[in-house]
């Protein structure tokens, strides 16, 4: 494990060094340069995201993890799918780079082809999360009164239980498979988008603005959307990078014990938990998918981190520091 | 502006807000009038109902508080009985507000030209383009340097009085019959207060709209209103031109303000100060609520409510003693 996160610190390293070679640390620094007012913000805050070096590298790891989501099937150099395209658990050597499974399948290529199902699911869960979340956050903040009452204690309840339980729970009742992997991992991370959406209404609804508003003729939705919400922006772009961070452990602890998507489907934690019972023998089939979530899981982390500093109205005096 | 005809008219206005202790009367049966082209001016000291008068004529009165009786009659329509679409489209566009804070009345996260431009195509068909256009215009006309960049800067890139000066500009961008402005240069030094009430009356003249000015600065209401109406303890107690009004005060309460503010006229070491505090609302006596406070209180003070009466052109006063020249 050690050796692995020492691994990861390295190749940081030169992934960062390649980009700033690259020039792309320039073309930022220019852009703070332009005076178009109104995106001055916006560039600021990239600028700021720039000199996060964690963050900037994590999002060049993450671009590499979507290409390859993208472009996986036609890099993989095997058939993830098919049985006995090597001999069973080949260490890593020049025709299988990371190895053969216990069923002599391309550990490679199954990494690659897992990346997508992976992202997707994780993608898909958080939108489901948000979509549902977010309405019920403003609905309840804003209504007040019984409406939120009822909403907050059926959050209450979804709170109640552990993210991965209530996954559980969701797949128990709706069965395996990949889409409902996706909806359950969605409905565990309901509650944390609902309470964001509605403290923030709490807070931003008592602003004369909003009374000014309702003076100037406004309807009760386009309050709500067009006032409130672009208040919750910024926490809300956070919470949804770490969202997907949590949505891809629930989802791949799911597929871990066997309640996801079923084999021979290349997933990420199904083939973790699928070769962890030959781990004494061969480390590499279940290192491979491990360290690919490890690595997307630490990349979004850090990305969201971020983006918490540069979008933070409160570090706007920080200004953009010259190299 | 020689044809007097009344725009606005509250009649017996009641707002009451339902608290766990019971009853607070914040605004108890007041009635006044606003001509076309008139400023009136609502005075009194804190807590005295006015800027609750004004969010019952826009029927934005915050829970819990509730109007539970009276009429505001916008030239002929009774606003009480619109529905809340049709209250909507009124608000905004036939009746406007300004509100005290300028910090906090404009939304930090929008840039003033969306916030401009929304009340202007909430009320009226015009396109974002042209939208964007008029509200161009009207920061000129409230005196903001070179409107076309400013207009997409963000609140907090505003001083004060130019946010202040933004807040008439949207409050006037549907061209509404009347303004209420609530306090609105409590926020600003003197000399920016100075420009703002001067733009006000300007802006407000060219566009014929009547405007209602709370505020407790007697100085204000002496420079800028035509009409006073001095609120005590959510009703109104004197009501006159303000010529007559200053000269001329026949409610104890008026008298006591009065002799309360600094003058530059004449050499005083002290001032005068209404001693004691104004009552509860909690469930108010059927007695004259300024007695407790009123150096001139007799028995019938504290057995019955002094009615409103005309003493003279113009000018209504809730004293059972206006008539016997006390001071």
């Amino acid at each position: 494990m050690v050796s692995a996160l020492l691994c990861i610190r390295l190749s940081y390293r030169k992934l960062e060094k390649m980009f700033f070679k690259s020039g792309m640390k320039k073309k930022i620094d220019e852009m703070s340069q332009s005076h178009s007012r109104g995106w001055q913000g916006v560039k600021d805050s990239l600028v700021r995201f720039g000199q996060n070096r964690a963050a900037l590298v994590s999002s060049f790891v993450l671009l590499i993890f979507i290409v390859i989501a993208i472009f996986g099937p036609t890099l993989a150099p095997h058939d993830p799918i098919k049985i006995g395209i090597g001999p069973r658990l080949t260490p890593p050597n020049k025709d299988f780079l990371l190895g053969t499974d216990q069923f002599g399948r391309d550990v490679l290529s199954r990494v690659l082809y897992g990346t997508r199902l992976t992202l997707q699911a994780s993608i898909i869960a958080v939108v489901v999360a948000a979509g549902i979340g977010i309405p019920l956050g403003l609905i309840a903040g804003y209504a007040g009164k019984w409406t939120d009452n009822i909403i907050s204690r059926f959050i209450d309840i979804l709170l109640s239980f552990p993210g991965i339980l209530l996954a559980l729970i969701v797949v128990a009742i709706l069965g395996t498979g990949l889409g409902k992997v996706q909806i359950a991992v969605g409905v565990s991370l309901i509650p944390a988008y609902a309470r964001l959406v509605r403290g923030s209404v709490l807070s931003a609804k008592e602003n004369v603005y909003v009374e000014a508003a309702r003076a100037g003729g406004c309807s009760t939705f386009r309050i709500a959307t067009r006032h409130i919400l672009p208040n919750v922006f910024v926490p809300l772009l956070v919470l949804t990078t770490t969202a997907i961070g949590w949505a891809i452990i629930i989802a791949t602890s799911i597929n871990f014990i066997g309640l996801g998507v079923q084999p021979p489907t290349p997933e990420w934690g199904a083939d973790l938990g699928a070769a962890r019972s030959y781990l004494g023998v061969a480390w590499w089939p279940a290192t491979f998918p491990g360290l690919a979530i490890l690595i997307t899981i630490l990349s979004i982390n850090l990305i969201g981190d971020g983006l918490q500093n540069a979008l933070d109205p409160r570090l706007k005096h920080r200004a953009v520091i010259e190299k | 502006m020689n044809k007097k005809t009344v725009l606005l008219n509250v009649r017996n206005l009641h707002t009451t807000f339902h608290m766990m202790r019971g009853k607070i009367k914040a605004v108890n049966g007041i009635s006044f009038m606003i001509e076309r082209g008139e400023v009136l001016g609502m005075v009194g000291e804190s807590g005295c109902g006015k800027s609750v008068t004004g969010l019952s004529i826009m029927r934005i009165v915050p829970y819990p508080g509730r109007i539970t009786e009276g009429e505001v009659l916008l030239e002929e329509q009774n606003l009480l009985e619109l529905g809340e679409k049709e209250m909507r489209l009124v608000r905004g566009s036939e009746i406007a507000m300004i509100f005290q804070d300028p910090m906090t009345s404009l939304n930090p996260v929008l840039t003033i030209s969306r916030q401009l431009t929304e009340a202007i195509e909430t009320h009226t068909d015009i396109h974002r383009h042209e939208a964007q256009n008029r509200a161009i215009e009207l920061l000129k006309t409230v005196g903001i340097p070179s409107p076309e960049k400013r207009i997409h800067d963000y609140p907090h890139q505003f001083s004060g009085g130019m946010r202040q000066r933004v807040m008439i500009a949207m409050a006037l961008s549907c061209y509404p019959r009347i303004l209420i402005a609530d306090e609105p240069t409590t926020a600003l030094d003197v000399t920016i207060q100075a420009q703002i009430l001067e733009l006000m009356k300007e802006v407000c003249e060219k566009i014929e709209t009547s405007i209602m000015f709370i505020t407790h600065d007697l100085g204000i209401v002496a420079g800028l209103c035509q009409k006073v109406a001095v609120m005590y303890a959510g009703r109104i107690v004197e009501m006159a031109e303000v010529e007559e009004l200053y000269s001329r005060p026949c409610h104890p309460y008026t008298y006591g303000l009065l002799t309360s503010t600094p003058r530059m006229d004449r050499r005083e070491s002290r001032l005068n100060p209404i001693t004691g505090l104004p009552p509860s609302l909690y469930e108010p006596p059927s007695q004259c609520l300024f007695a407790s406070r009123c150096a001139y209180v007799e028995d019938r003070c504290m057995a019955a409510v002094p009615e409103l009466e005309m003493i003279g052109e113009r000018h209504t006063v809730a004293c059972f003693r206006s008539n016997d020249n006390l001071w």
